[in-house]
């Protein structure tokens, strides 16, 4: 019994300066991680839609979206007319959590989408990263085409392109449709 | 004292360096038990970073200082960390290095973060850190295992060199460094996207793509295994003659 006790304290000792130690790097670099974060929001503002001059940034009402991670743009051109809304959700892939950005236009039609911050596995979920991968999403949100948020609303084609990589593909399907559904709820109120 | 008496005792310092262990245990990495050439370990990470020369500068130089870090603790805490939960300990340990690399990587270098993506955190699985901690660190003083850490380090960069160097001139003609601020250091062109052999106006070769992708990794791995088979080969049937 005490040798356990010694094991496990001695364990917990490791762990303590283990914990000291990352929090003394996290500190100095904490800072530097958000700057380059949101340099890379800025320009995939930007990339998402190129007419977008003003970004003016918006957090849901609902409790539903975590504040701090989740949020949009109303996007405004030269003139100041809105020209559509860019917004930041964070859903859950294979690997754990993913950022996804996306472009509306007014009428919450997919103007374009980008997967930023994940850990999917290479080759297969990560293969979302690719603008190709996004191209079954664009143009979707419309009367004519509803937002693909189940595997079976693709086209033959681009279903088999998500096989092997499903929780990854449902994982970003219902996050931007859950951001799509507050969006709409939000402006229309 | 002259001259040649000086360069004499130079030479013996030399050779009595040479002659030492911490010298056999750096020099031991780079060729003889080279950790993924020789030793077959860490391949996973070898095959998949070596798209580019940059991820290989990048992944060699995180994975040497994640192993001198935990060699050198390990090594320090060997009598402390008891010998049931060494593993867990080890674990623990090498994870914290990993995370500090990552930070530091995410915080400097944010392209090549996002280039050598899961990567980084797997270095905490790599079989080489684990291995030298369990095989050599716990039972070595802190200088040896220094030694070991740096030698083994180098060994694992230089394979990943070789291999990424092999595989981008086959498949981009060129060298992309945009991940450290850099630029395309292409062959023929000073296009990235358009690096290719054109004679005439005829466009020969523009890279082959296979090589960018798992199955040319593991082909240009074959090849490289081979030679090193047998020019070991060749080495041993050298010796057997002399011997006779």
């Amino acid at each position: 019994m005490k040798d356990d006790l010694i094991i496990a304290l001695k364990l917990a000792a490791i762990c303590f300066v283990s914990v000291l130690l990352l929090s003394f790097v996290n500190l100095i670099t904490y800072k530097r991680i958000n700057e380059s974060n949101v340099k890379v929001e800025n320009d995939t503002n930007k990339e998402l839609i190129s007419d977008g001059k003003f970004f003016e940034k918006k957090h849901f009402k609902s409790p539903n979206f975590n504040s701090t991670n989740e949020y949009y743009y109303i996007v405004k051109n030269d003139k100041m007319r809105r020209i559509g809304y860019t917004v930041v959700v964070i859903c859950s892939g294979y690997g754990g959590e993913m950022k996804v950005m996306f472009a509306t236009d007014n009428n919450y039609k997919i103007l374009n989408m980008k997967l930023l911050n994940n850990s999917e596995t290479p080759g297969i979920g990560k293969s979302a990263e690719k603008d190709s991968y996004m191209q079954k999403f664009i143009g979707t949100n419309t009367p004519s085409s509803p937002f693909p948020f189940k595997k079976s609303m693709l086209s033959k084609e681009d279903g088999d392109s998500i096989t092997g990589a499903t929780i990854t593909f449902n994982g970003i399907a219902l996050g931007v449709q859950r951001a799509l559904t507050a969006l709409d709820l939000e402006n229309k109120e | 004292m002259s001259d040649d008496t000086k360069t004499i005792e130079k030479l013996d310092r030399e050779q009595s360096f040479r002659d030492s262990l911490l010298y056999k245990e750096f020099i031991k990495g780079f060729f003889k038990e080279n950790p993924s050439l020789v030793l077959l370990l860490g391949i996973c990470p070898t095959l998949a970073v070596t798209t580019k020369v940059s991820n290989a500068i990048g992944m060699g130089l995180s994975a040497t200082f994640v192993l001198i870090c935990s060699n050198i603790l390990i090594s320090l805490l060997k009598d402390f960390i008891p010998d049931k939960v060494r593993i867990p300990g080890y674990i623990v340990i090498i994870a914290s290095f990993v995370t500090i690399v990552e930070l530091i990587i995410k915080a400097y270098l944010p392209a090549l973060s996002k280039s050598l993506g899961i990567f980084i955190p797997l270095i905490t699985v790599n079989c080489i850190i684990l291995g030298r901690a369990e095989a050599f660190a716990n039972k070595n003083k802190i200088a040896p295992s220094i030694m070991d850490a740096i030698g083994m380090g180098i060994g694992f960069t230089l394979a990943l060199l070789l291999i990424s160097f092999i595989r981008e001139s086959i498949s981009s003609l060129g060298f992309d460094f945009s991940d450290y601020g850099g630029k395309f250091l292409s062959f023929f062109t000073d296009d990235p996207n358009n690096s290719k052999i054109v004679i005439n106006n005829v466009e020969i070769y523009s890279g082959a793509k296979i090589f960018t992708m798992p199955a040319g990794a593991l082909f240009i791995f074959g090849l490289i295994l081979a030679a090193i088979n047998a020019f070991k080969q060749k080495i041993n049937s050298v010796r057997e003659k002399e011997d006779v």
